[in-house]
């Protein structure tokens, strides 16, 4: 395997923070970019550049061949995907396998089987970790046949895409007579959406939090994992704030899911940087999905691991062996993170333009992954996070304490943010009380929250 | 024939062939021909104004009011990333510029890997200036020519 430098397939903050630890390893940083974004701060900072394509996403970082083309060109070694685009596509890592470069992340196989969340669901079965309750493949084409498999579970149930994922192909049903008006809707949908009009039903939990397990596995027989991170605090299936640990569940608790977790990836023969979300509910662990990639919210574990998730990947896709053992990590005190959007802050409009003042937060137990600088302009084409803040703290009191003085300092002029949102939370009772559900902040807005009065 | 004869029978050259700009330089002669749209000018004016800078350097500029150069000089880019060529690996014959070509006609290749995409003119005109060395890595977007547009 090996290599030395490294193409960064992504834009914003995750590409800074790629470069970072690539200058941390003293790899080489090839920066691949977008005609609007070539004021990006990785893209100053990178040891190469490259500009692969307009605007527009399917032009440019959705561009698997054009990519692999500017990988060619600029001799990279191995390829970073990042978050979201091309990082959990399996025919682009194959691609990139195939071209004889890395790819970093795990093997095209076990994305494969990740993005098919029936075989994915029937893999944890295999592995023993727990599922929400539903049979484990697609559902026939036989109404009676659908009715019996509803009724075992019950109501009220969801029907998902095979092809789905992160909120996307999911629709619940609450009422029987609705049910194959409701699959064949679901069917049609997802045969648009993923090009895999295959569904299956699984039981419907009414107030699960979000609770996910990070994991690390070398490829060598080592799979370790890093605790796990709450991530109840979403709008539209997208999450705003997450922490770790999650409030209210025993270490113990955790430590027996997260090795379950550890032992499914070298079952299933995976390799890298992964998270297995799951659902809780009445101190119960369902398994989703996985996220066969390194995620927004890694920056918790890494507070409270010291472990550079990045700089594992990296070490794993150069073939080294994970450097500790489970019983090597240490979990110390609670992290928060604060996803800073370019949007208004209750209205979630997006609200890109020039940042004409940008001051970052500072001092102890704080830190800012942003691509942000005084002078950038924020294109409208991406997504609309421009800032990452993360707090530390012994306690979860000090970690909130923390991030209100974080957020408070910071300045970002000239576009809106979602700055104001997450103060107001600190100041909201549930969120203080910690271990709410995923429909808290919705129930909140609907109920008037942070309008004015 | 005299200079203003000699630069007339240039100017008609250029005119009929579509040529935006001329530069011509000898022992003791350095001769530059521009077409520049003059908006602010009554459209009879035809005669050139030329100014004889040092005595043996003849800047000439014409006021044109007749379609050739009418329209501002654009750059052609690159559609794609790739190692620019100015020609096929195969092909060996020198192609000088400027130099008319009819739109769609390819004027430069880019490189990668195993492929090579054409850089097409955008329109009939005439390619005056290549602005990268051939061999260089370009990404998309990156400046290749300076070209003038003649016709509709």
């Amino acid at each position: 395997m090996g290599f030395s430098s490294v193409l960064i397939a992504n834009r914003g903050e995750i590409a800074l923070r790629i470069l970072r630890t690539c200058r941390d390893l003293g790899l080489r940083s090839i920066a691949v970019h977008s005609e609007a974004d070539k004021h990006l701060r990785h893209v100053q900072l990178a040891d190469q550049t490259l500009c692969i394509g307009p605007a527009a996403a399917s032009k440019s970082y959705l561009d698997g061949h054009e990519l692999l083309l500017a990988a060619h060109l600029t001799g990279a070694g191995a390829i970073h995907p990042g978050y979201g685009f091309l990082s959990e596509n399996a025919d682009f890592a194959e691609m990139v396998e195939q071209a004889g470069l890395v790819f970093i992340g795990p093997p095209a196989s076990a994305i494969r089987i990740m993005g098919d969340k029936v075989a994915a669901k029937r893999a944890m079965i295999a592995a023993g970790v727990p599922c929400v309750p539903g049979p484990d493949r697609p559902l026939p084409a036989d109404p009676a046949a659908i009715e019996a498999a509803a009724r075992a579970i019950g109501f009220p149930l969801i029907i998902k895409a095979s092809g789905g994922g992160g909120g996307r192909g999911m629709r619940i049903v609450l009422d029987p007579r609705h049910l194959h008006e409701a699959v064949e809707l679901t069917r049609e949908e997802a045969g648009r959406a993923f090009g895999n009009p295959q569904v299956y039903l699984e039981k419907f939990l009414e107030h699960p939090r979000h609770v996910e397990i990070q994991v690390l596995a070398d490829g060598h027989g080592s799979a370790v994992h890093l605790g796990a991170r709450d991530c109840s605090t979403q709008r539209r299936h997208q999450k705003l704030i997450e922490e770790s640990p999650p409030p209210g569940i025993a270490t113990a608790e955790i430590d027996r899911i997260g090795r379950r977790c550890a032992a499914a990836c070298l079952k299933i023969g995976y390799r890298g940087a992964g998270t297995f979300e799951f659902l809780y509910e009445n101190g119960e662990f369902f398994f989703i999905e996985m996220n066969t990639r390194v995620q927004v919210e890694h920056p918790v574990t890494e507070m409270v691991t010291g472990i550079d998730i990045v700089r594992e990947q990296l070490l794993i896709a150069l073939g080294r062996p994970l450097s500790f053992a489970q019983a090597d990590l240490h979990f110390s005190g609670h992290a928060i993170e604060c996803r800073v959007n370019a949007e208004d802050p209750f209205a979630f409009t997006p609200s890109p333009g020039t940042v004409s003042r940008f001051i970052a937060p500072g001092g102890p137990g704080v830190r800012v992954d942003s691509h942000l600088y005084s002078g950038y302009t924020v294109p409208p084409d991406y997504d609309s996070l421009v800032a990452k803040i993360i707090t530390h703290g012994d306690s979860r009191v000090q970690a909130m304490v923390r991030m209100r003085r974080a957020l408070l300092e910071t300045e970002i002029a000239g576009i809106r943010t979602t700055i104001p949102l997450h103060l107001k939370l600190l100041d909201e009772d549930g969120f203080i009380a910690g271990g709410f559900d995923i429909h808290h902040l919705e129930r909140l807005l609907s109920a008037g929250f942070g309008r004015p009065a | 024939m005299s200079e203003a004869e000699d630069i007339q029978a240039i100017r008609a050259l250029l005119e009929r062939h579509g040529i935006a700009e001329f530069e011509y330089e000898a022992d003791s002669v350095h001769l530059q021909l521009r077409f520049e749209p003059k908006p602010e000018l009554p459209p009879f004016v035809e005669a050139p104004a030329y100014s004889l800078v040092t005595e043996d350097l003849v800047t000439l500029s014409v006021a044109a009011t007749t379609a050739p150069a009418k329209r501002p000089s654009t750059t052609i880019t690159a559609p794609h990333v790739g190692i620019f060529l100015e020609n096929h690996p195969l092909e060996h014959t020198a192609r000088p510029l400027p130099r008319r070509v009819a739109g769609g006609e390819i004027i430069g290749l880019l490189k990668a890997g195993a492929a090579l995409r054409p850089v097409l003119a955008p329109a009939d005109g005439v390619v005056a200036k290549m602005l990268v060395a051939p061999g260089t890595l370009v990404g998309h977007g990156a400046a290749l020519f300076v070209f003038h547009r003649t016709g509709e």
